[in-house]
């Protein structure tokens, strides 16, 4: 019977003991005397509830026993822990660790953890927004018709322009635009040429805009384009989207520093760019549906981009990887691919070529 | 010897990187299979590991605390947390002014109450959990001493623009240190607001005027002042951290962490966390009279750890 010595704590102090240890069925048996000149105390751990640190230096073993307060013994014999699993080989010591170390040479383990690295980009970039847009389809309009009504009296501060208002109803009308909830077009008094649609179905116009656009077809693409972001719930589907992304990346890099928070954030931003330019794609699409729909000559959606690329140039660079909106030469290319050669096209309907006079006409008025 | 008693007693960290990266890798992927509810088994492990590397007086620290026990407290602090933002949510979508109002009161009150709670809770579990030669910490503190001094020199930090601040710090870190047992071993944090007040006042008049360069000395004071005012007392004996870590030192581990995690995309975040362990802990001692032998079991055990996850979220790092 081979005898360790082992250094012992007994749970109630601090002070080690020199003990010796030996292996008797089912139990270790501990000897050590607890003060100098006393008899020795014997006590037996069980093998089954031995817990092994997990994460002992090389060569030392450190065993735990028992619940609270948990004694304690650490022996620094290299043969000592081989020696303890062979004999008690039928109830092994119990141990927390899960490091790879204990199942070093086993390549395997390390392919499922190369999988799932590969995994992680995967589902950021596919699965996750795949699942946003689901969970988004599954909030009823009527609920972010509501949400969208506390945004829209926010940002629809500005004055409205009432005539140019009716005016533009009266156009959008003859689109025929069908919508889960009314859709509500408004005209703003401001001179930077922008449009913009709020959940919920508001669909805001800046009154510079008529000094961009041309033609009725050119106005028919705009709020085509607008209704296609409203009528596939973009605003929604990039809050989910974004959100989603967010608690995937903190949830897999856990508790890390502030700096990978940063990074985190720009990586993130990054990505929703890339996001906003896929969804102003699809909208450009189903504005151009509309316009099929109501036959008007598709080049009215080109005319607008060129329009806003001539009015957009001299003011700043227009750069497609960083910018919200994809570059608009890119958005123009991807029309044109889209729209077959030679067709002709009837001219716009009468109610249609008549609200847009009136348009014109306010728009005149106020030039001079 | 007997005449002069005092002792160093060093603490050293045993820690390699690439250990520690096996383990948060395989913490990486198991919370990913789980979506995130591996998250408590995860940061048990890596306790576990931090904990047990880190030796003082030739003996190593241990981390009882369990995934399982953790679990229980992290699904309440989701259900905490999700309890405050659905308030937020409805506040806002409720579209009156004063839902709206309503909703950030009850938010930011609410977030402000947990703090508290989350410290103490936090503080309670850890210590409990945590042990050194099979004698265990324990946290005495009393909640509701600990929301007074959080609520009064709150107001009082509010009232004086900030400048209180210091003496709001130094006074919670007295609270919550001086509630720290180790068996019979009693933690105390000696320094006064004054003088936190005096290194917050240089530091961050010589950080504007030398662009930002002292802000490493700056840090040097501020982590020298919090450690080296830590005394254990035992059977009226008493010792203290003595902390000597140099602003070049911090200069060298900011930035070469900074380096490692940016440049890995934060994968190599597991080093940076073993960089730091190292480097505080190995620029640490106690000296003074203490007797690593005769520390006697006292505390009691804890296993409640509802706010051991509040505070991760509140990201409130203790210590």
């Amino acid at each position: 019977m081979t005898v360790y010595e082992v250094i012992y704590f007994d749970g109630k102090s601090s002070q080690p003991h020199r003990a010796q240890v030996s292996l008797e069925p089912g139990a270790l048996q501990i000897t050590y005397k607890a003060q100098d000149g006393t008899l020795p105390v014997t006590v037996h751990w069980q093998s089954h509830r031995i817990e092994k640190e997990a994460y002992a230096e090389a060569g030392k073993t450190i065993l735990r026993y028992g619940n609270y307060p948990a004694q304690s013994l650490e022996v620094t014999v290299p043969d000592f822990l081989p020696a303890l699993d062979s004999y008690y080989a039928a109830a092994p010591l119990v141990t927390q660790q899960i490091s790879l170390q204990a199942n070093r040479g086993t390549s395997w383990w390390w392919l499922i953890i190369l999988f799932f690295l590969a995994l992680i980009p995967v589902t950021y970039f596919w699965v996750l927004p795949a699942v946003a847009d689901f969970a988004a389809r599954q909030i009823p309009p009527a609920y972010e018709q509501k949400l969208g009504q506390t945004l829209a009296t926010q940002i629809i501060s500005e004055s409205e322009d009432s005539l140019q208002t009716a005016n533009l109803r009266g156009f959008a009308r003859q689109l025929n635009l069908p919508a889960p909830y009314p859709i509500t077009f408004t005209v703003i008094r401001n001179a930077e040429p922008n449009a913009f649609a709020v959940p919920g179905g508001h669909i805001v116009v800046h009154q510079g805009m008529f000094h961009i656009i041309k033609s009725p077809e050119a106005l028919a693409a705009l709020l085509g384009h607008e209704y296609g972001h409203l009528k596939l719930r973009h605003s929604l589907r990039a809050l989910f989207r974004s959100l989603s992304g967010y608690i995937f990346i903190s949830a897999i890099i856990g508790d890390v520093s502030a700096i990978t928070a940063i990074i985190i954030e720009n990586a993130n931003a990054l990505k929703s760019l890339e996001y906003s330019r896929s969804f102003e794609t699809e909208a450009d699409l189903l504005g151009l549906q509309i316009m099929q729909q109501h036959q008007l000559n598709p080049k009215g959606m080109v005319q607008l981009f060129e329009q806003l690329q001539a009015h957009n140039q001299g003011r700043s660079q227009d750069l497609e990887f960083i910018s919200t909106h994809p570059a608009l030469s890119s958005r123009i290319r991807n029309i044109q691919k889209r729209i077959k050669q030679n067709n002709a096209f009837p001219p716009p309907s009468d109610s249609l070529q008549y609200f847009w006079q009136q348009l014109q006409k306010k728009r005149t008025s106020e030039k001079k | 010897m007997e005449e002069n008693s005092t002792t160093s007693h060093q603490l050293v960290f045993r820690g390699k990187g690439t250990a520690y990266f096996e383990i948060q890798l395989a913490n990486w992927v198991l919370t990913f299979i789980s979506l995130g509810f591996y998250y408590p088994w995860a940061k048990a492990n890596s306790l576990r590991f931090l904990y047990g590397k880190t030796e003082f007086a030739g003996s190593r620290f241990t981390f009882h605390g369990t995934g399982k026990e953790m679990f229980l407290g992290f699904i309440k602090a989701i259900g905490i947390f999700i309890l405050l933002y659905g308030i937020l949510m409805a506040g806002v979508i409720s579209g009156s002014k004063t839902g709206l109002y309503i909703g950030f009161g009850i938010f930011y009150i609410g977030f402000l109450a947990l703090i508290p709670l989350a410290i103490h809770g936090r503080m309670r579990y850890r210590m409990s959990r945590t042990s050194w030669r099979g004698i265990h910490f324990g946290y005495r503190g009393e909640l509701m001493r600990l929301y007074g001094l959080f609520i009064s020199n709150l107001l009082l930090t509010i009232i004086t623009l900030g400048i209180y601040g210091s003496w709001y710090t130094v006074n919670l870190r007295k609270e919550i240190i001086g509630n720290i047992r180790m068996g019979n071993v009693q933690f105390s944090y000696e320094g006064t607001g004054t003088e936190l007040f005096l290194i917050n006042l240089k530091g961050i008049l010589l950080s504007v005027v030398t662009l930002g360069a002292y802000l490493f000395a700056y840090t040097r004071d501020l982590h020298n002042f919090y450690l080296n005012n830590v005394y254990l007392e035992q059977d009226r004996r008493f010792a203290r951290l003595s902390s000597s870590v140099t602003g070049w030192g911090y200069f060298k581990l900011i930035a070469v962490n900074l380096f490692i995690v940016v440049f890995s995309l934060g994968i190599a975040a597991p080093f940076a966390t073993i960089r730091t362990m190292r480097f505080v802990l190995q620029n640490a001692e106690l000296v003074g009279d203490f007797d690593a032998d005769s520390l006697l079991q006292t505390e009691a055990i804890y296993k409640n750890a509802t706010y051991e996850d509040v505070s991760d979220m509140l990201d409130i790092s203790i210590v």
